[in-house]
């Protein structure tokens, strides 16, 4: 364990599982000479990088290098601005997201996405959670309850709301949204889940929460994180990737990045000669 | 110096607020005082009977129910075709691409324009479709008047929107039509309030309804019938050279701005029932 994860809580223990060394990714989902360009200027610049199963990967770099712009294009949300031209893959499971007969909800169904501030639907905590599975048509109320408090316990929110799960989702706290933001996307069982600066709008303490759900989630889906704190990305990365002007200049495991940056580049990043 | 301006400033204010208040009480005052007295259970049970607008017996539910048949008519078709425009322009292309500031603005224009010209529309379309004064002209033309309103009322509450909401549903792959169910819930209020505010338009306008909807002393029973409706039934009545006459305009005036009101506070109730629920 490096010097950087003893600073933090003690739940942090399961950090200890980190991968030391570059592994035989397997990747879930690999980005092949990706190019976004938005009007006239060239937001991505030939990005390619796979990301690896079962582990949390964290986009890092300055503002305006792209991260967002990356993570969205990975469950099509530019599809609605046709102001975005995109070329390059991205592979999921054999299959270019962006291939001619791909259905985009299909797509997007293998993705949760976690915004900057939650975004509860318009609807009860229960609904909030059971309208995913109901898209994809499940009807039965016994077998959504169980879907429900299922994702709801994933997430730590059972226990809080487990007696008023037909309150509207407005009602709870910031903290407690994104954690049942969180949990609707798991609902549609997911294999991804893909963070945009999902805890900048947190206090510390739901922050904290959530880093620690995504390190309970990584044993089961991959996870890949855009965000802004260099300490966040410190504290739960297994792979950091930096980006910076549209380019991915390094991407590795946290500890390469972070204690042997290859890059000079990532080296002044990471030392905040800017940022 | 600059205490003063803020001073005076809010004198302004204060002074505009005043005045448009008061005379919307003096017109409320003149309304009540006019027309409570000729107010009688009979004025709102009962048909006209012969000689009512000489100043016999009779009422003018006639014109009450007419006027509510024709509102929710045309509050349902309306709404079935502003909804639609107000979530196309909103959700399905660009907010603010150039088609949907282009329609938005043909809107303000239709809102614009004066309600008898609807009417003499609608009466030209009835003509030519050999469609009598009815009931069923009264709503198309009465339509025709409240849908701009709709749209822009609708698309202003739509426009608040947030985009995250949007794409928090696509990646739960939520289709188009599926986000669209989530948002009309979301504006739901908003809708409520367009409704009310095109509701209160509709059916005070007198010139919609003076060719289309026509005017009976009877209750239609049919869409081919014509109508009566309470502005025509202000009108006819003010027109009278008989004060006692006059006087139940007064009261008919006073039972829509009644009704107007109920619909209102209706409005505000299921409001809060809904963001209660939802919000």
């Amino acid at each position: 364990m490096n010097t950087l994860v003893t600073e933090i809580s003690p739940t942090y223990h399961l950090l200890a599982d980190r991968p030391k060394y570059k592994p035989h990714i397997v990747p879930l989902l690999s980005v092949q000479n990706l190019n976004v360009h938005i009007q006239k200027k060239h937001i991505l610049k030939n990005v390619s990088m796979s990301i690896p199963d079962k582990s949390i990967t964290c986009i890092i770099g300055p503002s305006g290098c792209g991260k967002t712009t990356l993570l969205r294009s990975f469950n099509r949300l530019h599809d609605d601005s046709p102001e975005v031209k995109i070329s390059g893959n991205i592979i999921i499971d054999n299959e270019d997201i962006y291939g001619k007969d791909v259905e985009v909800t299909h797509i997007r169904k293998k993705m949760g996405l976690l915004a900057q501030r939650p975004t509860v639907l318009p609807m009860s905590i229960f609904e909030n959670v059971a309208y995913g599975p109901k898209l994809y048509g499940t009807r039965n109320r016994r077998k959504l309850y169980e879907i429900v408090k299922h994702q709801l316990e994933a997430v730590g929110l059972w226990s809080e709301v487990k007696d008023r799960l037909k309150t509207p989702a407005v009602r709870l706290s910031i903290g407690q949204q994104q954690r049942l933001c969180l949990a609707r996307g798991l609902a549609v069982e997911p294999e991804i889940i893909l963070g945009d600066e999902a805890t900048s709008a947190l206090d510390p303490i739901s922050t904290s929460t959530i880093e620690e759900l995504f390190l309970k989630l990584k044993r089961e889906y991959s996870i890949v994180l855009v965000t802004h704190t260099l300490r966040q990305a410190k504290r739960i990365a297994d792979y950091v990737a930096f980006m910076y002007l549209g380019e991915l200049v390094e991407f590795g495991t946290a500890d390469e990045v972070f204690n042997n940056p290859v890059n000079k580049l990532t080296h002044d990043y990471l030392s905040g000669s800017f940022s | 110096m600059r205490k003063f301006e803020e001073r005076f400033f809010k004198a302004l204010m204060v002074i505009s607020i005043i005045t448009i208040i008061s005379v919307l009480f003096y017109i409320l005052f003149i309304i009540v005082q006019k027309g409570f007295p000729s107010l009688s259970w009979e004025m709102v049970s009962k048909v006209p009977s012969g000689g009512y607008y000489l100043g016999k017996e009779g009422g003018i539910l006639n014109a009450i129910v007419g006027s509510l048949l024709l509102m929710v008519g045309s509050v349902i078709i309306s709404l079935a075709i502003s909804l639609p425009v107000a979530l196309y322009i909103n959700f399905i292309i660009h907010k603010s691409s150039k088609l949907s500031n282009l329609l938005r603005f043909t809107f303000d224009i239709l809102f614009g324009i004066p309600s008898i010209v609807y009417g003499a529309f609608g009466f030209m379309l009835m003509i030519y479709f050999g469609i009598q004064a009815s009931l069923l002209g009264g709503i198309i033309a009465v339509s025709f008047l409240i849908i701009p309103i709709l749209v822009r009322s609708i698309d202003e509450v739509a426009g608040f929107v947030p985009k995250e909401l949007i794409e928090a549903l696509q990646s739960l792959g939520a289709t188009r039509f599926e986000i669209l169910k989530v948002v009309v819930k979301q504006i739901a209020p908003g809708i409520t309030t367009a409704i009310i505010l095109a509701f209160g338009r509709g059916i005070g306008d007198a010139s919609t309804v003076l060719f289309t909807a026509g005017f009976t002393d009877s209750i239609p029973t049919s869409l081919s019938q014509p109508a009566a409706t309470l502005p025509l039934a202000i009108f006819f009545q003010l027109g009278s050279p008989i004060a006692e006459v006059q006087n139940r305009a007064y009261s008919a005036a006073l039972i829509l701005t009644v009704i107007i009101l109920a619909l209102s506070l209706s409005a505000r109730f299921i409001n809060s029932k809904i963001s209660k629920s939802n919000l």
